[in-house]
């Protein structure tokens, strides 16, 4: 639980206590589980975490677009301060694409195959406002802005004639056509090879700083986090366990699991031949309520208090982090350049 | 222990858990139970004519009433359950056995041999193949009424297309699959990779098809017989029969209702089991 | 000879089709498509000079896989005239057995007359040469001084309506249940829809037919009870053919429609912001037609059998009555003239059904 819950004024977006559950064949399982953080206006903030910690499905649940028989359980989303459930679907309708538009993992599925690229862009522009002729201008505009060369010839192509760089640039465009103030980005560049990666990263950061678009980028790689992003939270279990500035979280964790993600990625100037460091066990069955720290079984810095009860989300200096080892210990770890 | 024991116990529990399926099994078995014992326990014979007892509504010594020539209806309705469950199982085993062995040869020899088989398949598809089995019945009409032989023969040629169909996309899935090269280098030869390999784990669609075609030939023999070409004494006569007294002065409802009940419930309850089989079968194909 | 000639090149194009080279497909393709236009031509030369025109145009613009399908449309319906003519001949009895002096000679007088050989393959050649150079689908061997095309002429516009509006009704009120069922699933509407599609493929349509014919024509009145006179006297008949074809669409659309609600690109629409309405009529919508169009041809040739059926049971003057009286009374001419009909059908909905489909999903145009 967030330890400081009234709203900053220049918020966009906060997420209080957000529970996410699937039912299972042994119960619900808790994939979000009081999950809180704040997004400014024009922030870039990075959501890190493995497989599985509920990365996902928390992004689904800001615009409720949760799959059932998944559902959101609990919490606040205030839009610019106001509670968006307060007027139910519709709350979440008028967000969609207006104010929070989203780019998913997958570009070959997350075109419609039976329509046409330019098609499915002025779709969305349309939904601005924009007549027939201006919308597929706009969305013409738009694929050239984002790199698709030809865009007129494009604006015609089917959706399995485009690569898949290709494909995400033209998602970038069909959600920046709805003019969003926030874009959420779940893992968007997973899918593609190293070096389409870095173009469509590169052309993020420049849509993000000419249109001063806020963004929640959702990764699981750590040094794409570290190069775009503002701030990073990063995510275990299905809450956050620590958040910081993206260059203080990356040379100075203060959480022992971010800390143990760091030593993970090899250094590029490290001794050859060592042996690749990973963290021990798995990640926790997210049937019940946790009663404990969730990393403790996992942590090397475990102490007999991280058993008794649930660390808070402490908040100070500018940063959070869920542990309760002093902050000193942490700091003393090699730090990283 | 062979290779497919796993999944089917999985698809066994599923089948179980499903409502409908279990429902429609039940019923099926106790349709069945009736038409094997029915008559030998009641005593009433299908054939005897009674000319005073035409038209007889339901009653305490005939329940179903009897027929324009006098015959208990019940027992006609039970012993032509046998009839119509034989049609249908014989039939659908036809279509089985050519369907699949075609499909199978089709699908583990690929290439021309394989383009071949299915021009074949889709050239039949295209014929109006009831118009031909109509045709074949209106023309032996005259010396093979009633005789159910062509009729299976009849009935089975026109389902085995898709069960060929079927057999083939599943081997030729199958074929590429590691467990089949670990045979082959083992020096297992075709019919041996074919048998104890390929086929036990294509079964899956195999037997959800065929618990689908089972009501579809028993429906297509009412056809026959409402046209007058069916099998001697089955359901579909007997429907058949009741739809042709259909009339606005007299109505004989009993003539109609029993065997379009007993037809239906069957028909219901196999759909049921089929849909059921195919849901346990591949879950992914449920909501 | 004619006859044989003609079975053996149908079937060697059958069965080179798959191996035939794309040049040699869009020429047999145009060619057999042109074909039919030569032979219904009233005027000889017009018609070949039409027929060659078409032939040149089908063959520069039509897709490759709509020129393979009219590739072996022809030799497929060759060889069906000419299998129904083998089992005819096969079957005990002839046309003349059962004339009143059943003498060889006036047996043989009478063939000579009506072109009918002792041989199938001989009367095939017969048939084959007079239906392609004079368009003529010969005259009733059965009923005296008529043509089988004056016979066949009123009951297909009988038939083709009954066919037409049963295929109509049984798609439109096939695709409403099942995507409406689909939109609230495990409701009590969706056990409903479902509830009453299996019961409509598990009763014979003969059953459902007197079902609504007790019920609309003898109990309420506001049908006619049989016969025809009018588009009125087809509601019932096109009812019950639906009925089954309807449930069945009704399944698939629904799972058609269940499948693609769960794809990625349905969440994307959402995502866009669009309302529910639009995201079912411009995103979804595709994914319950696709397995419903696939559907359709076979749809419609049991549409076309079932008519069989229906027709008799409603006395409905259509294609079936004829083939049956055909049959019976081995009236050879008039059986292949039904069969032709009946076959050609398919193959025209067919290919209906692979441009419907094409258009639908782009991604199958340019295989092949």
């Amino acid at each position: 639980m967030s330890a400081g819950s009234a709203p900053a004024a220049s918020s966009l977006l906060e997420v209080q206590d957000l529970s996410v559950r699937f039912p299972g064949e042994a119960g619900e399982l808790r994939a979000v589980d009081g999950l809180s953080f704040r997004l400014a206006r024009g922030e870039v903030l990075g959501l890190v975490g493995e497989s599985g910690c509920g990365k996902s499905a928390a992004a689904l649940a800001l615009v409720d677009l949760v799959a059932p028989p998944g559902r959101r359980a609990g919490g606040r989303i205030l839009w610019e301060g106001v509670d968006v459930a307060a007027e139910g679907a519709r709350g979440f309708r008028a967000l969609r694409g207006r104010r929070i538009a989203m780019v998913f993992q997958d570009p070959m599925t997350s075109l419609n195959p039976y329509l046409r690229v330019g098609e499915q862009l002025a779709e969305a522009a349309r939904l601005r406002g924009a007549g027939r002729r201006a919308a597929r201008a706009r969305a013409e505009e738009l694929l050239e802005r984002v790199g698709i060369g030809d865009a007129a010839r494009q604006l015609r192509a089917w959706p399995h004639e485009l690569s898949g760089g290709q494909r995400q640039r033209a998602m970038l465009a069909m959600a920046l056509l709805g003019e969003p103030e926030l874009l959420v980005a779940d893992e968007p560049t997973t899918a593609l090879d190293v070096t389409t990666q870095a173009r469509i990263l590169a052309l993020l950061r420049e849509l993000q700083r000419e249109r001063g678009l806020a963004v929640l980028f959702i990764t699981h790689d750590l040094a794409v986090a570290a190069g775009l992003c503002d701030r990073v939270a990063v995510m275990y279990a299905g809450r956050i366990v620590e958040e910081a500035s993206a260059a203080a979280l990356f040379t100075r964790p203060l959480h022992p699991y971010t800390e143990a993600l760091l030593a993970c990625s090899p250094p590029m100037d490290g001794p050859r031949g060592a042996r690749l460091r990973s963290i021990e066990g798995l990640p926790p069955r997210l049937l019940a309520a946790a009663r404990a720290c969730t990393f403790a079984p996992r942590c090397p810095r475990a102490r007999p208090a991280c058993h008794e009860g649930e660390p808070l989300l402490e908040e100070r200096g500018g940063r959070s982090r869920r542990c309760i080892a002093p902050e000193a210990e942490l700091a003393e770890a090699a730090p990283r350049g | 222990m062979s290779a497919g024991a796993g999944p089917f116990a999985e698809a066994l529990a599923r089948l179980r858990r499903d409502p409908g399926a279990l429902a429609g099994a039940a019923l099926l078995a106790a349709i069945a139970a009736a038409c094997a014992f029915g008559p030998w326990l009641l005593g009433q014979d299908p054939l005897a004519t009674a000319p005073a007892l035409r038209h007889q509504p339901p009653s305490a010594a005939h329940w179903f009433g009897t027929d324009a020539l006098g015959r208990d209806l019940l027992a006609r309705v039970l012993v032509g359950g046998r009839t119509s469950l034989a049609v249908g199982l014989a039939a659908t085993a036809v279509s089985v056995g050519i369907g699949t062995l075609y499909g199978a040869v089709a699908g583990l020899y690929g290439g021309r041999i394989d383009e071949l088989l299915m021009r074949v398949v889709d050239f039949l598809y295209g014929v109006p193949y009831m118009f031909l089995v109509i045709l074949i019945m209106l023309l032996f009409a005259d010396t093979a009424r009633g005789e159910p032989l062509p009729v299976f023969v009849a009935l089975g040629l026109v389902q085995w297309l898709t069960m060929a169909r079927i057999v083939r996309g599943q081997v030729l899935s199958l074929r590429e699959r590691e467990f089949v090269l670990a045979a082959r280098v083992a020096g297992a030869g075709d019919a041996r990779i074919l048998l104890r390999h390929l086929l036990p784990n294509a079964l899956g669609p195999v037997v959800v098809y065929a618990t689908l075609t089972v009501p579809a030939v028993i429906l297509l023999e009412s056809f026959l017989s409402f046209l007058g070409l069916g099998v001697a004494l089955s359901w579909g006569e007997l429907v058949a029969e009741g739809v042709s007294v259909v009339n606005p002065v007299r109505s004989y409802w009993w003539l109609l209702a029993f065997p379009s009940g007993f037809l239906a419930a069957t028909l219901l309850a196999l759909n049921f089991l089929g849909d059921g089989l195919r849901d346990a079968l591949d879950p992914r194909s449920t909501p | 000879m004619t006859g044989a000639v003609a079975v053996s090149l149908a079937a060697a194009i059958l069965l080179a089709a798959p191996f035939l080279p794309p040049a040699a497909l869009r020429a047999l393709g145009g060619l057999f498509l042109a074909a039919p236009l030569f032979v219904l031509a009233p005027d000889r030369r017009l018609g070949a000079l039409a027929a060659a025109l078409l032939a040149a145009a089908a063959a520069r613009w039509l897709p490759l896989r709509v020129l393979r399908r009219l590739t072996w449309l022809l030799p497929s319906l060759v060889l069906l005239v000419f299998v129904t003519t083998g089992l005819m001949y096969l079957a005990p009895g002839n046309p003349f057995a059962n004339e009143r002096v059943a003498s060889p000679q006036v047996e043989a007088a009478l063939r000579a007359q009506y072109g009918v050989p002792r041989s199938a393959v001989e009367f095939f050649g017969v048939y084959t040469r007079r239906l392609v150079l004079e368009g003529s689908l010969g005259p009733s061997l059965k009923v005296q001084g008529r043509g089988v095309a004056d016979l066949l002429g009123p009951a297909i516009p009988v038939s083709l309506g009954l066919g037409l509006l049963a295929l109509g009704l049984a798609v439109g009120a096939g695709l409403a249940l099942g995507v409406a069922a689909a939109l609230r699933p495990r409701s009590w509407l969706d056990h409903a829809a479902m509830g009453i599609a299996l019961l409509g493929i598990s009763l014979p349509n003969f059953v459902i037919g007197a079902g609504l014919m007790v019920l609309f024509a003898l109990e309420l009145g506001w049908l006619p009870v049989a016969g025809f006179a009018g588009p009125r006297h087809l509601v019932l008949p096109a009812l019950t053919l639906a009925a089954p074809y309807a449930a069945y669409v009704a399944r698939l659309a629904r799972a058609g429609m269940l499948e693609v609600l769960q794809q990625d690109f349905v969440r994307t629409a959402r995502a866009k912001g669009l309302s529910e309405r639009a995201v079912i009529q411009n995103h979804a919508l595709r994914g319950a037609l696709l397995p419903v169009i696939s559907f359709l041809a076979p749809a419609a040739a049991g549409i076309l059998t079932g008519s069989f059926v229906v027709e008799t049971l409603f006395g409905i003057p259509g294609m079936g009555q004829w083939f049956v009286k055909g049959a019976i009374n081995r009236d050879y001419s008039l059986v292949l003239g039904t069969a032709l009909f009946y076959a050609a059908l398919v193959a025209a909905l067919n290919l209906l059904a692979d441009l419907l489909y094409a258009w639908l999903d782009p991604r199958v145009r340019e295989t092949r």
